[in-house]
């Protein structure tokens, strides 16, 4: 600890930190608009200038670091000077009418209206309006005339980028984007470019985003002090009436955003800073998409029944009554259910026991059989080793390697992207692996273009080449060790080099370089754990990661992969393998068939009666007997269980739009309907209680005391232990036709497809 | 050769060199760094080997090509050795006789040999050249030695002696002990002990340790360090060596810039050298040290030389700079301890490990040791770099080694430090050059830049240049860098365009301290500098462009527009006129005159025509004959038949009294009947015009010429009452009870001075206006056979010259105690003079008038010398003792001087005097009493015509404020011309016969005894072609290229 005193009062702080941050901290203001709580000091706006007993001149606070004694003045009248100048010198190159108006608390009720513009000539006119930092230092200095000329630097204002505007007139070059894209977020999109009065904010060759490696997280928008980066669908509107704290369930990362509510709309949503799994970070979904998709076209808004061919909407009754009537008549034999991973929770565990319990059907899965996780799962349990699918997105900056199985990390996992990132700026290696080409590429140190089928030969290679090269003295008392040594022998490289595609001198520096960067993360996806040769890669994937001290990572991108497959692997009741419900599914002897989710391929001659719920119309539900209108996530109350098995907690943002209605009430007045007990569920937190008591995951959890920190129990059972299969994988069993699971679908809705602006994004080059 | 591994083998190498030597009788050293060879070096050697081998000299004479010997204004330059034989300005075609003449034959060519410009005294050895005598070249002497491209040269010179010293019989601490009581300091401008530095960098934890040599010299007009990398490259490598080893740094980086490519192929060939003799890299000379140097090159952006910025350019990334603390010294180059210094700071090293911290010590002052190199530019005689040792005085500098100022004009000011620094003023000349007498002067150091300033610079736009530099420079990190130098830049354009407020230069300091304390960098801290040190030095000039819209130097375009009407008192739109004579509208020439001269004839033959002094074409060539022009126009016009009609408008406002009608009354009654008053002048004399008609003689200005403007006057509505005289015939409280409501006094200054000698009232003394308006009024006063005229103006060459005219005289002499250089009279009046037969005898001064029975008959002189310059910038003359003489004379004419006479001006009238001039307000010429006003001769004593006019409209202007009962003050003005007009286009043949039209005058003959006008003036031919020449400065502000569509700025 340090002790120093600021303004007369003596304050104690930890070493390493910065005066500014400190004062913050104890309530002392000090002006600044450049230094940002991610990123590392700038020192450019000057306005955070403090005195410091014994040094020469004055030292910007965000830029020093405490010493033992030192003697803070954060407020003398020359300094207060010169901020004041400093301020007048951005006015000078800012709007700033508005700003320095004497009658600017006047106008407030005349101001609603005119935001329509492009040119921003004062704050009414500007996106940032009351969100300015611009507006708060003004305050606090009193600025109330700007002595010098304005200098209009005449940019064009960019708008050739989806969701983002530039407008450069407004910036007063903090550089704040400029570092969170560079030091936060890693893309190193933006830069400084020019120098002395023509400097500016710009791409390399002032080209726009979308030719550059910009993700369009929106993260240089949300740090922007002024008005300078705006979210297009959101910068004519009105500041927000309201703000409330959400969940985004587009991928399975689970990042807590701040929705900007105006009217009972979403205007806008915003990261949350104090995400605990995002820590004020986003990515285009979520900062971009939430409104697109809650407000889609598509969105179903009403309970739809088809008669005389075609569906017609109906009131939620008849709806009900009607499925309720044909289901009842129909043996449990001949109906399929089939759920999704989207939604929470407490809608997959209500749906999944209705179908079993309520229709006592075998015939129930989802998607989330097929997940990452969910092979992994399966490979742990069925080979007893000491294997968890929980691990912290954080840890993954310790890593000092990493293997990366076709992923394109930064668009599906963009929380863990910044963490391997993070990593790899700090001397971290990354090897991809896949037939195509990543952008992340450009960060490898390798890559190894394969089929995913041959993942576990390049990871056998690596394997051999490793046992071969050094001793490995600390593995020999872990179990299997020997025998894999002795496997292994009669294993030839020099087959597998031309079947991998790379050369021998390749592969050996690919192996020496997870010999010296330990631990290595595995990161892979469904694709590399699915089909015949799934397990067989995870084998060769974990005997490597075993070697190298490192950990293998299943990556799912469904909102709710983990949960539902919690919910959905804890039963111990005599279920069908998913693969086989898919089949019933599409094989037509059916008479009836619910569906959370589109099946694509469906035809309607293939199915008796089929109800299906959700939230957008798609080409299953065009095909449906029954349509019953779900809410989307911001809608939802209940439980997330993100990709590192954090239960999460959801809190409905906004009532549902039209009479949609959350998933497990459909279920629950449905099985109501049916005279079906046992799921008179009021309370989300009830099913939460029921789901503590039966599923083994949540065991002993309740809905009160679940906190940001609160995993899943996934306890390693058994121990290390290298795995020599004895059964090669059946060469001839034919690839089935798994559902891909798209990061940019959500609940059938292809937003790629759907959404312009991301079209655009996802297409580009093409 | 194989690596050396040991410091004798290298003291082998030396003597091996030395040896292997061809002995030849004559070398010929060829100065050939960057501005060498701009200057056209290579050609000289190209010409210099084929001659020598056409010659089958090889043998005999060596040529050997340096870098530069820093006397960059003499380039292309070669010294013959071993007489040090020095030939300057070189051209290929000089060749054979150098070799024929000196080479071979021992012989000087005095046309290539140097000439000090102030004595004409010719220099052929270089070692006497007075450039040369007063530097103490430590640094920069053997790059007169050295081929850069040869480690042998170097070696041959104890190069690399330091280092082995250095490594083999010094410890590291010993060596940075050493440089510290050296005390060396910073030579990149900010002066930091070298030693402390180092002692910083080797103390930290941290490693690899890095040092950098920083050679991305960026000021403008400074090039030191790019002729140590070009001409020594090794003394900065060998410096950097051995810090590198007193420091514990294994890596070392020469960041130099992209545009010095003579220096980067230097230092990559001494590196390699170096290398390869085993004295970089691995086990140097044999040792345990290890250390090598990479070469990163800058894309030149000034703020890299700051040491934080230069180091992210090392990197890799934007030339940020960075907050400090941690100073590189802690967290430098990749984040690992590193040390940065100066071209200059490296080469030092190597002499202060030779000589020891305490020879090296005696050079310089207590505070700052050794020498310094400075880049001496500017308007200066002797451009070049100059080592000097520290202490050295700027007079020294600036007189001894640089030869004074251009074109013999004044030093104004010296800029140091480039950009960051700031001015000097001349009065500071005797400022010693050190640390911190510059600091206390307001500026720095800096990197060695010295740009030295005539009276011609204009201060603001000075401030402004530099500023403009920074303001491009920031790198755009920090805000009061980045706006706040383009603010002040703003401010000072506006200024400096003439649109400058009150209240600027207040706002103008406050942002000069925000800018100042507030930066990030040293770029921004030290931009406001120049700013600061010309407004401590010379806010004057701030104030005269704000509040009087004027720019002494007449540099600023936007003020000054065409220097011809800016320095007309009275406006005259000079290249309006001259622009219309050029397209043949002599009519529209004739109507611009008259807008703003009642007395253009009069102007157009005996102003002294200020504005052919700072016409731009006299900078290059010769000055427009402007006042020719304007009597051309004014001949055309009475040829023509063309006579002015004056504005028609009722004289129906208060009646105006104007005492005296000489050019000030006139111009003002003119002015005020023009405004519509009642202008009323009384004349003492019996004739109007004043001055005009009573002291110009007829040759000069005739009577008829004279009329015909006065008649213009009284036709605008002036009316003139002669033989009136304010005192004898009426008073000034009479004039008021009269109805006058205001009165303008103008009785011009007629009271000739005399000389305080004995024998001054002897008989046949006459005093010169006496003398002229005698002849003037028609009867003259009669001279003897021997004239005799004391004095050096326009009147004393008047009197002579009707003196000559007189049929009774047969000798006239004037008597004159300076030279003709310092005369006031008009040159060509002195010239006629002269060939008129009259005859002036210089630096001679009257001690005593000789007189037989009371009338003169003689008088004693002395010869004079001249001496120091006095007050006025004129060398003061002084009396030769015992070198009296007499002259024998019959006639003697005093013309020394003039005084007003104000002996009517009474207690009672309320007017104060200064002395016996009249004291006015100089803005708005009134006088202590209300309502009345004076202006010309009687308010300043003996000036020009246009002076005097000048006064009239400016009085003018003030009564008829004072009589529309508003405050009296000076409007001040813009000078911009009525009309734009399209400059005509030359052609090639025009431009290169474009000399300036002679003056056409009656032959001495058919003049002398007449007092017919002797200027015939210019006949339309020449007119027109005179006109065509001039440069139409008009059209150079803003304003102007609006008005006619071109181009802005």
């Amino acid at each position: 600890m340090i002790r120093i005193t600021i303004n007369g009062r003596e304050i104690q702080a930890e070493e390493g930190r910065t005066i500014l941050d400190v004062a913050r901290e104890h309530g002392i203001y000090i002006p600044s608009l450049c230094d940002h709580e991610r990123l590392k000091p700038f020192t450019g706006c000057r306005l955070c200038l403090v005195e410091i007993k014994g040094r020469r001149g004055y030292a910007p606070a965000c830029g020093t670091f405490l010493e033992e004694g030192q003697i803070v003045t954060t407020e003398t009248p020359d300094i207060q000077k010169i901020r004041r100048t400093i301020m007048e010198l951005i006015l000078a190159e800012h709007p700033h009418a508005c700003l320095i108006c004497s009658e600017r608390t006047n106008c407030v009720d005349y101001k609603s209206s005119i935001r329509k513009v492009g040119e921003v000539t004062g704050c009414i006119l500007c996106p940032n309006n009351s969100r300015c930092e611009l507006q708060d230092v003004v305050e606090y200095l009193k600025v109330d005339k700007v002595r010098f000329p304005a200098l209009f630097r005449n940019c064009d204002i960019r708008k050739d980028d989806p969701f983002i505007d530039r407008d450069y007139n407004l910036c007063i070059l903090c550089g704040r984007c400029v570092r969170i894209c560079h030091e936060v977020r890693g893309a190193s999109v933006l830069t400084f470019v020019r120098r002395g009065p023509r400097t500016e904010i710009s791409t390399a060759l002032n080209g726009r985003l979308l030719d550059s490696q910009c993700l369009f997280c929106g993260a240089c928008i949300d740090v922007c002090p002024t008005g300078a980066l705006a979210e297009r669908g959101a910068r004519y509107l009105p500041p927000p009436e309201e703000k409330k704290s959400a969940l985004c369930g587009f991928c399975s990362q689970g990042c807590e955003l701040t929705l900007e509510i105006g009217k009972g709309r979403i205007q806008a949503a915003l990261p949350a800073s104090k995400g605990a799994v995002n820590q004020g970070q986003a990515c285009l979904r979520g900062r971009f998409l939430l409104k697109e998709a809650v407000y889609h076209p598509r969105r179903i808004l009403k309970p739809m029944v088809r008669k005389n061919g075609a569906l017609e909407e109906t009131t939620w009754d008849e709806a009900l009554d009607l499925t309720a009537r044909k289901l009842a008549g129909i043996s449990p034999d001949a109906i399929s259910l089939w759920g999704t991973s989207q939604n929470t929770c407490e809608d997959a565990f209500v749906f999944r026991r209705f179908g079993r319990e309520g229709l006592k059907t075998a015939d129930v899965a989802g998607p989330e059989m097929f997940s990452a996780a969910a092979a992994y799962r399966r490979f742990i349990q069925a080979h007893r080793i000491e294997a968890v699918l929980n691990f912290r997105i954080p840890d993954l900056s310790r890593m000092k390697a990493f293997v990366l199985f076709g992923e394109e990390l930064p668009d599906a996992q963009p929380m863990l992207w910044l963490e391997v990132h993070k990593a790899i700026r700090q001397g971290a290696r990354l090897i991809t692996v896949g037939p195509e080409e990543l952008c992340v590429n450009r960060c490898a140190s390798g890559w190894v273009k394969i089929d995913p089928e041959k993942e576990c030969l390049l990871a056998a290679s690596l394997t051999k080449i490793l046992l071969e090269s050094s001793e490995h003295a600390e593995m020999s008392g872990v179990e299997g060790f020997v025998e894999l040594k002795k496997r292994i022998q009669a294993f030839k490289i020099s087959e597998a080099l031309p079947m991998l595609g790379v050369s021998e001198d390749k592969l050996r520096r690919l192996a020496l370089l997870l010999e010296k960067k330990k631990p290595a993360a595995f990161l892979f996806g469904p694709e590399s754990c699915s089909g015949r040769w799934g397990q067989a890669n995870l084998e060769a994937m974990w005997n490597l990661a075993l070697l190298t001290q490192g950990r293998l990572v299943p990556l799912d991108s469904d909102g709710n992969a983990r949960g539902a497959l919690e919910v959905s692997s804890a039963d111990g009741h005599d279920l069908k393998p998913a693969k086989d419900v898919l089949n019933a599914i599409h094989s037509g002897n059916n008479k009836a068939l619910y569906l959370c989710e589109p099946v694509p391929g469906l035809t309607k001659d293939k199915v008796g009666f089929l109800v299906y719920q959700g939230s957008f119309m798609n080409e299953t539900a065009e095909i449906a007997d029954v349509v019953l209108p779900e809410t989307t996530f911001v809608e939802s109350s209940g439980t997330f269980v993100n990709i590192e098995g954090r239960i999460q907690k959801l809190t409905a943002a906004i009532p549902p739009l039209g009479e949609a209605r959350p998933g497990w009430t459909i279920v629950r007045d449905l099985a109501r309907k049916m005279g079906l007990t046992g799921f008179d569920y009021q309370d989300v937190s009830e099913i939460f209680a029921d789901m503590a008591k039966s599923l083994p995951a949540f065991h002993g959890l309740t809905a009160g005391q679940l906190n940001p920190e609160t995993m899943v129990r996934d306890l390693p059972k058994n121990g290390k232990r290298f795995l020599v299969s004895e059964a090669a994988p059946p060469a001839d069993e034919p690839a089935t036709d798994e559902p891909v699971r798209d990061p940019d679908t959500y609940r059938g809705l292809a937003m790629a497809v759907e959404v312009k602006s991301l079209h655009r994004i996802r297409n580009r080059g093409k | 050769m194989r690596k050396l591994a040991d410091p004798d083998q290298l003291a082998a190498w030396k003597a091996k060199i030395l040896e292997g030597r061809t002995p030849y009788e004559k070398t010929i050293v060829v100065t050939s760094g960057t501005c060498g060879q701009a200057s056209g070096s290579l050609p000289i050697i190209e010409a210099l080997n084929l001659e020598i081998e056409r010659r089958g000299l090889g043998n005999r004479i060596g040529i050997e090509i340096t870098g530069c010997h820093g006397f960059c204004e003499m380039e292309p330059s070669i010294v013959i050795y071993p007489e040090g034989v020095f030939y300057k300005k070189l051209e290929p075609k000089d060749v054979p006789a150098i070799i024929d003449q000196t080479v071979l034959g021992d012989k000087i060519l005095p046309a290539l040999a140097y000439e000090d410009t102030a004595t004409g005294k010719k220099y052929p050895r270089q070692k006497e050249i007075p450039f040369y005598q007063k530097q103490m070249r430590l640094l920069t002497e053997n790059n007169f030695l050295i081929n850069p491209e040869r480690i042998e040269d170097y070696i041959a010179l104890d190069g690399y002696k330091a280092l082995a010293k250095a490594i083999f019989d010094m410890t590291s601490e010993g060596i940075v002990a050493e440089v510290t009581a050296a005390g060396l300091r910073g030579r990149g401008g900010a002066g930091f002990s070298t030693g402390r530095k180092w002692q910083i960098c080797r103390e930290a934890a941290g490693h690899p340790k890095y040092i950098i040599c920083n050679a991305d010299e960026g000021d403008p007009g400074a090039y030191m360090d790019r002729s140590l990398l070009e001409g020594n490259p090794h003394s900065v490598v060998e410096g950097m060596i051995i810090g590198a080893y007193a420091i514990g740094a294994a890596e070392g980086f020469i960041y130099v810039r992209m545009e010095y490519p003579l220096a980067v192929k230097h230092v990559t060939m001494a590196l390699e050298q170096a290398r390869k003799h085993g004295l970089l890299g691995e086990n140097i000379l044999g040792s345990e040290f290890h250390f090598d140097i990479h070469i990163v090159q800058g894309a030149g952006a000034f703020v890299s030389g700051e040491e934080t910025s230069l180091m992210a350019s090392i990197e890799g990334r934007r030339a940020f700079p960075r907050q400090r603390p941690p100073f590189p010294a802690q967290e430098g180059l990749w984040g690992k301890p590193t040390n940065i210094n100066n071209v200059e700071t490296w080469a030092n090293v190597p002499i202060i490990i030779t000589t020891g911290a305490e020879g090296f010590s005696k050079i310089g002052t207590e505070k700052s040791k050794g020498t310094k190199i400075f880049s001496l530019v500017g308007k200066i005689n002797n451009t070049g770099l100059v080592e000097v040792p520290m202490g050295i005085t700027l007079r020294e500098i600036i007189e001894d080694i640089g030869g004074g100022i251009k074109n013999d004009r004044r030093l104004k000011a010296v800029q140091t430090g480039g950009p960051s620094g700031g001015c000097i003023p001349a009065a500071k000349i005797d400022l010693p050059i050190d640390y911190d007498s510059l600091a206390q002067a307001g500026t720095i150091m800096g990197s060695g830049g010295m740009i030295v300033m005539d009276e011609g610079t204009c201060m603001v736009d000075i401030a402004r240049y530099f500023l403009h530099f920074t303001q491009e420079e920031s790198c755009g990190k920090c805000v009061p860098c980045r706006v706040g130098t383009r603010q002040m830049h703003e401010m000072l354009s506006r200024i400096a365009d003439g649109k400058g407020e009150a209240g600027d230069i207040e706002r103008l300091e406050d942002l000069a301290f925000a800018v100042k304390s507030g930066s990030l960098c040293g770029l921004g801290q030290t931009a406001p500098n120049p700013v600061l040190t010309t407004l401590r030095y010379f806010r004057d000039e701030y104030e005269t462009h704000i509040n009087h819209k004027k720019c002494k130097a007449l540099v600023c375009k936007d003020i000054v527009s065409s220097p011809c009407h800016y320095i007309c008192p009275i406006d005259q739109e000079a290249s309006s006129y001259i622009a219309l004579i050029a397209q043949g509208r002599t009519k529209d020439a004739f109507d611009i005159i008259m807008k703003d001269n009642p007395l253009p004839s009069v102007c157009g033959r005996v102003c002294h025509h200020p504005c052919e002094k700072v016409c731009r074409a006299g900078e290059t060539g010769e000055p427009i004959a402007i006042r020719a022009l304007k009597r051309f126009v004014m001949d055309w016009a009475e040829e023509n038949g063309l006579t002015p009609e004056p504005k028609p408008g009722a004289l129906n406002r208060d009646k105006v009294a104007i005492i005296g009608s000489g050019p000030a009354g006139l111009t003002a009654a003119y002015a005020l009947a023009g405004k519509g008053f009642r202008p009323m002048v009384f004349e003492a004399l019996p004739v109007a015009g004043g001055m005009l008609a009573g002291g110009i003689p007829e040759h000069r200005l005739p009577k008829r010429i004279l009329n015909r403007d006065i008649a213009f006057i009284k036709k605008a509505g002036v009316e003139i009452m002669t033989g009136r005289k304010l005192g004898r015939d009426f008073t000034l409280d009479g004039l008021f009870e009269e109805g006058f409501k205001a009165v303008f006094i103008a009785t011009g200054a007629w009271k000739s001075m005399r000389m305080d000698i004995p024998g001054e009232d002897a008989k046949g003394v006459m005093e010169s206006l006496e003398y002229l308006k005698a002849v003037n009024l028609g009867n003259p006063m009669p001279v003897g056979k021997r004239v005799c005229v004391v004095g050096g103006g326009n009147s004393a060459i008047d009197a002579a010259r009707v003196a000559v005219r007189d049929k009774r005289a047969s000798s006239v002499t004037v008597l004159y105690r300076r030279t003709k250089a310092e005369m006031p009279a008009f040159p060509e009046e002195v010239d006629a003079a002269i060939e008129e037969g009259i005859e002036i005898r210089f630096l001679v001064a009257p001690v005593k008038v000789l007189a037989k029975n009371g009338k003169v008959s003689g008088i004693e002189c002395i010869r004079m010398e001249l001496g120091e310059k006095d007050a006025s910038g004129r060398r003061k003359p002084v009396p030769l003792k015992g070198s009296n003489f007499t002259l024998k004379l019959d006639t003697l004419i005093l013309a020394i001087g003039e005084r007003p006479d104000t002996s009517y001006v009474s207690s009672r009238d309320g007017i104060r005097l200064a002395k016996e001039n009249i004291a006015v307000d100089g803005d708005t010429f009134k006088t202590s009493r209300d309502g009345v006003f004076a202006g010309g001769d009687a308010v300043t004593g003996p000036n020009t015509v246009v002076e005097a006019m000048a006064a009239g409209k400016i009085a003018a202007g003030s009564i008829e404020q004072f009589l529309e009962g508003r405050p009296v003050e000076r409007a001040y003005h813009l000078t911009r011309p009525s009309v734009y007009l399209a400059a005509v286009e030359l052609s090639e043949d025009e431009i290169a016969d474009a000399k300036r039209a002679p003056a056409t005058h009656l032959p001495a003959a058919r003049r002398k005894k007449n007092f017919k006008e002797v200027d015939l003036g210019l006949s339309e031919r020449l007119a027109c072609k005179e006109a065509r020449r001039c440069l139409r400065c008009d059209l150079e502000t803003t304003d102007a290229k609006r008005a006619l569509g071109l181009k802005t700025s």
